[in-house]
């Protein structure tokens, strides 16, 4: 048996970073069950990604809300990860919601690059059971929400809540938008968790077979 | 080797990722060395982890382009002297003398051909050459300059005296931590990264992507003395016969296999002193 060195690692390479923004809708369509629910799943989604102990170092999670479209919480890591309780009032700004949501996501790959950290491509995850009430201002969030999928800049994906106008989803990203079967909301945060720990532990160059969305959506 | 000097002290080993051990896919990583007189030639390929038959990808890679710069060296010695019926030769002498120029085509053509090699095999399999995907490093050191062409990510480290090291080339990762450039890509000898230069080496070191985030610094390209001191001291005290096994042993303690679940691959070779 050979004695094998003492070897130490650079200790200033961080871990390979996975962001992902969730885009809430919490207009005052969804209030009673709805957003009981989307709380209720929140927990699981913490509870899940706190089994992983991968994606605890490697997923960090953000959170908008809309309306108004407002950051309710930074990128945070998702071993600190503890979501608010969502209260929902007010109108459907998705256009304003989205492009705030873009812009987070272009700041945080340029901290990443400025720390030299790695980092997969980030997700957009949108849920809504509404239609825009900001005009057109979604066109616009759906022109660059293609342009940076075509870049492979971001994942963009959207699940309509009863009521929602799928119409418009379709219309934000060249991937389809997923109907929630009833309020299985705790269902589709636990694919999510598991989905974004299978990234987060993928290796370069590999493309990341998610497991198909069952249990929560119609298609 | 039977009572014949080596020039050189290699350890080198591919092992298999757990990760890609949980997904039921091979060791995609290859390396290839060989030895001329006091001249070594070291590649390192990964097989990218979307391709379906990338393992052999970087198999041929590898092979190939070291075997295209060997036999260039080869064709540089003296002819053997041999028994002959008829005491004039019939083709003209070959130079001894490597012309800088030449080796720089030489190991340019090398990885046209470790790529032609590679699409070969995929037009027999019926295959797509993106299906071979693999990343590529080629470090040729001589007496007295060295040469490192490279692909993709992975890293090349050069070793100078007492130890010291400085990354000759450093990884080339896209916007992302998992998309790679590959050798098989349309535009392959766009991203060739080629340097040349009169030094001495006391040795190299090649890995791919899997012992990256280990010894080389993702922000500065760094090499970190920290690994590859005690690396180097402990490959000058083993026994010849055991470097290879060892340095497998080395890759696949607790320690490394916690910070990386990919494929790894390490390559160091030193001149003896």
């Amino acid at each position: 048996m050979t004695n094998l060195p003492d070897v130490s690692f650079d200790p200033t390479n961080p871990d390979p970073r996975c962001a992902c923004v969730l885009v809430l809708d919490t207009s005052g369509s969804m209030h009673g069950e709805k957003i009981d629910q989307l709380n209720q799943g929140l927990a699981a989604f913490r509870d899940s990604l706190q089994t992983d102990s991968v994606a605890q170092s490697r997923v960090e999670i953000a959170i908008v809300t809309f309306g108004p479209a407002q950051l309710l919480q930074d990128f945070t890591g998702a071993s600190q990860f503890n979501p608010p309780t969502l209260a929902a009032s007010g109108d459907t700004p998705l256009g304003a919601a989205l492009q705030q949501a873009l812009d987070m996501i272009a700041m945080r790959k340029k901290l990443y690059r400025d720390n030299g950290t790695p980092y997969y491509r980030p997700w957009v995850f949108l849920i809504t059971d509404g239609a825009p009430t900001d005009n057109d201002a979604w066109k616009s969030a759906a022109v660059r929400i293609k342009d940076e999928e075509s870049r492979k800049g971001v994942a963009f994906f959207s699940v309509g809540v009863e009521g929602a106008d799928m119409e418009v989803l379709k219309q934000l990203s060249t991937r389809p938008p997923l109907p929630l079967k009833g309020y299985s909301f705790r269902e589709m945060f636990v694919w999510l968790s598991a989905s974004l720990g299978k990234v987060s532990q993928s290796q370069p160059g590999q493309q990341v077979p998610l497991t198909p969305p069952e249990g929560w959506t119609t298609v | 080797m039977n009572g014949h000097t080596m020039s050189w002290r290699i350890a080198k080993a591919s092992i298999i990722g757990t990760g890609h051990i949980g997904a039921n896919m091979p060791c995609q990583d290859s390396h290839y060395v060989m030895q001329i007189g006091d001249i070594m030639i070291a590649a390192v390929s990964d097989g990218l982890g979307s391709a379906a038959h990338s393992e052999v990808g970087s198999k041929i890679a590898s092979e190939q382009a070291v075997t295209h710069i060997a036999n260039y060296f080869d064709s540089l010695k003296p002819p053997k002297k041999r028994f002959q019926w008829w005491p004039f030769p019939d083709k003209p002498e070959p130079k001894t003398q490597p012309q800088p120029d030449t080796l720089e085509t030489v190991c340019r053509t090398a990885f046209t051909v470790a790529r032609d090699a590679v699409g070969v095999r995929a037009t027999a399999e019926h295959k797509e050459l993106r299906d071979f995907a693999c990343t590529l490093l080629v470090a040729v050191v001589t007496p007295n300059d060295w040469v490192v062409m490279h692909i993709g990510d992975g890293a090349v480290v050069g070793i100078f005296d007492n130890e010291t090291t400085r990354t000759l080339s450093t990884p080339d990762n896209g916007e992302f931590i998992n998309v790679t450039m590959p050798l098989t890509s349309n535009d392959y000898l766009t991203h060739l990264r080629f340097s040349h230069k009169a030094e001495a080496l006391r040795g190299v070191a090649l890995m791919s992507d899997g012992v990256q985030p280990m010894c080389i610094n993702y922000k500065t390209g760094e090499a970190y003395d920290g690994f590859f001191r005690p690396i180097i001291q402990w490959l000058r005290t083993l026994d010849l016969a055991d470097t290879d096994v060892s340095m497998q042993k080395l890759l696949d303690t607790p320690r490394f296999r916690q910070k990386s679940d990919d494929d790894m691959t390490l390559v160091l070779a030193l001149r003896e002193s």
